[in-house]
C-alpha cells in the first residue's frame, strides 16, 4: 500500500530519472531495458514508490517495461574531532571511535542514476 | 551494453536553496522553517510570536498549505505579510522545495524595511519537508506530547536536519505516558548538537524561552550579514 503523501513526492522525482534514462538512451540510438538507482538512506526517497512510479511513467514511452533496480545507501560520516570515517547502522550518528557528536554526512543523502542497461537496435 | 553513469539527480535544487540563504544574508534576515506533523501547534506558536514580537521587528510568513488559506487567514489578523502557497498545484503537495518559496522570499526582501525575520510554516509532515533544504537559518522542529516518544526514532531525518526541537503540549503530559528523557536521549542519537526547549502554547509556558532563541539566531545572522 501507498500512502497518497508517498506518491505525490515521488512523483516528480520519478519524472525526472525518466527523463533522463531516456535521453541518454536515445543519444546512444538504444533503448533502456534496466537501471540501477542508488538511493540514500536518508534522502527522503521512498525507494518503492520511486520504483512503482517510474514503472508507471514508463508505459508508452520508449522506456517501456524498464526494470528498477535500487541500492540502499546508508549513511556515511566524517567526524570532525577526530577525522573517522564510519557507516550509520543503527541510526546512531556519534564517532564510534572518539563518541564525538560532531559528524558531517559525506554520504546517504544522495539519489544517483548509477547504470542504465541499453538493448540495442542491433541486438547488442 | 551498459552504461555506467553514476550521475546525481538534483531533485533537492541545492543551487535555488544555496542562492535564497545568500539573499537572506545580504538583508540580515533571520528565516527559521518550522516542520512538524499535522496538529502540533504551528499556526498556534506563530500567532503567539508574531504577536509579541511584530512591535520590535519586522516579521513576515511563508505559509505551505496543501489547499486552504485557513493558517494563512489565522496569521494575517495580526497585521504582518503573510505569503500563502498551497503545494498541491504544485505537484507535490507534502512539502515546500526552494523553488517554490524563491519568488516569495524575493517579494518579502522588497519590503521597505525588509524584514528582520521570516518564518515558514511548512506542510504538516515529518517526512518529505526534512529532505529539503529551503535556504532557512534553521529548521525547528515543533513536536507535541501526544505524538508519543517514538518518534526520533520513526523520523531520524527531521531531527537529524532540525536545529531546535520545540515540545509542545507540556500541559497534556500528565496523561499521556510522556517521558522527557527518553524522547531527549533518542533524539540526541541521531543528532547530538540538538537543543530543545519545553513549552505550552496554551499555558503560555516556554515562550519567553522560545523568543530569546530567535534573538540570539537573529544576532547571529546579522553579525555575519555585517561582514
Ligand atoms: N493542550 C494543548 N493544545 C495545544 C497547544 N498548542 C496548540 N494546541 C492545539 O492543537 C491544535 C492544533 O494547533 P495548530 O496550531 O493548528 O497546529 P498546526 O497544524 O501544527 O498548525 C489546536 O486545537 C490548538 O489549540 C498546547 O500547548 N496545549
Ligand atoms: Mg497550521
Ligand atoms: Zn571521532
Amino acid at each position: 500500500m501507498f500512502l497518497y503523501n508517498e506518491i505525490v513526492h515521488e512523483l516528480g522525482i520519478a519524472r525526472n530519472v525518466l527523463e533522463i534514462i531516456i535521453g541518454e538512451a536515445d543519444q546512444r540510438g538504444g533503448r533502456a531495458k534496466s537501471v540501477l538507482l542508488r538511493v540514500g538512506q536518508i534522502s527522503g526517497i521512498v525507494p518503492e514508490s520511486l520504483e512503482f512510479l517510474i514503472k508507471c511513467l514508463s508505459e508508452g514511452t520508449p522506456a517501456e517495461g524498464l526494470e528498477v533496480k535500487i541500492d540502499i545507501v546508508k549513511p556515511v560520516m566524517v567526524c570532525k574531532s577526530c577525522g573517522e570515517k564510519f557507516t550509520v547502522e543503527e541510526l546512531s550518528f556519534y564517532c564510534p571511535k572518539c563518541g564525538g557528536g560532531d559528524c558531517e554526512t559525506i554520504e546517504g543523502k544522495d539519489l544517483v542514476i548509477e547504470t542504465i542497461t541499453l538493448e540495442g537496435d542491433n541486438g547488442s | 551494453m551498459d552504461l555506467e553513469l553514476s550521475r546525481k539527480v538534483d531533485f533537492r535544487h541545492e543551487e535555488i536553496a544555496s542562492r535564497i540563504k545568500e539573499k537572506l544574508y545580504k538583508n540580515g534576515t533571520l528565516c527559521l522553517n518550522f516542520i512538524s506533523s499535522p496538529g502540533s501547534g504551528k499556526t498556534s506558536l506563530l500567532e503567539r510570536t508574531l504577536d509579541a514580537l511584530k512591535e520590535t521587528y519586522n516579521l513576515a510568513v511563508i505559509e505551505g498549505d496543501p489547499e486552504t488559506d485557513r493558517d494563512a487567514r489565522r496569521l494575517e489578523k495580526l497585521h504582518v505579510p503573510v505569503i500563502l502557497i498551497n503545494t498541491s498545484g504544485t505537484g507535490a503537495s507534502c512539502h515546500l522545495s526552494p523553488a517554490e518559496i524563491e519568488q516569495a522570499v524575493d517579494d518579502l526582501l522588497l519590503e521597505t524595511p525588509p524584514p528582520d525575520i521570516i518564518f515558514i510554516e511548512n506542510v504538516g509532515n515529518l517526512v518529505c519537508p526534512a529532505a529539503y533544504d529551503l535556504g532557512e537559518h534553521h529548521k525547528v522542529l515543533l513536536f507535541s506530547v501526544p505524538e508519543g516518544c517514538d518518534k526520533p526514532a520513526k523520523y531520524p531525518v527531521a531531527f537529524r536536519e532540525s536545529d531546535l526541537v520545540l515540545i509542545n503540549k507540556m500541559d497534556l503530559a500528565p496523561y499521556c505516558d510522556f517521558d522527557l528523557e527518553s524522547l531527549k536521549k533518542d533524539a540526541l542519537s541521531v543528532n547530538p548538537s540538538l537543543e530543545f526547549i519545553t513549552m505550552s502554547i496554551k499555558k503560555g509556558d516556554g515562550l519567553l524561552e522560545w523568543f530569546s532563541w530567535i534573538e540570539k539566531k537573529l544576532a547571529e545572522v546579522r553579525k555575519q550579514a555585517s561582514k
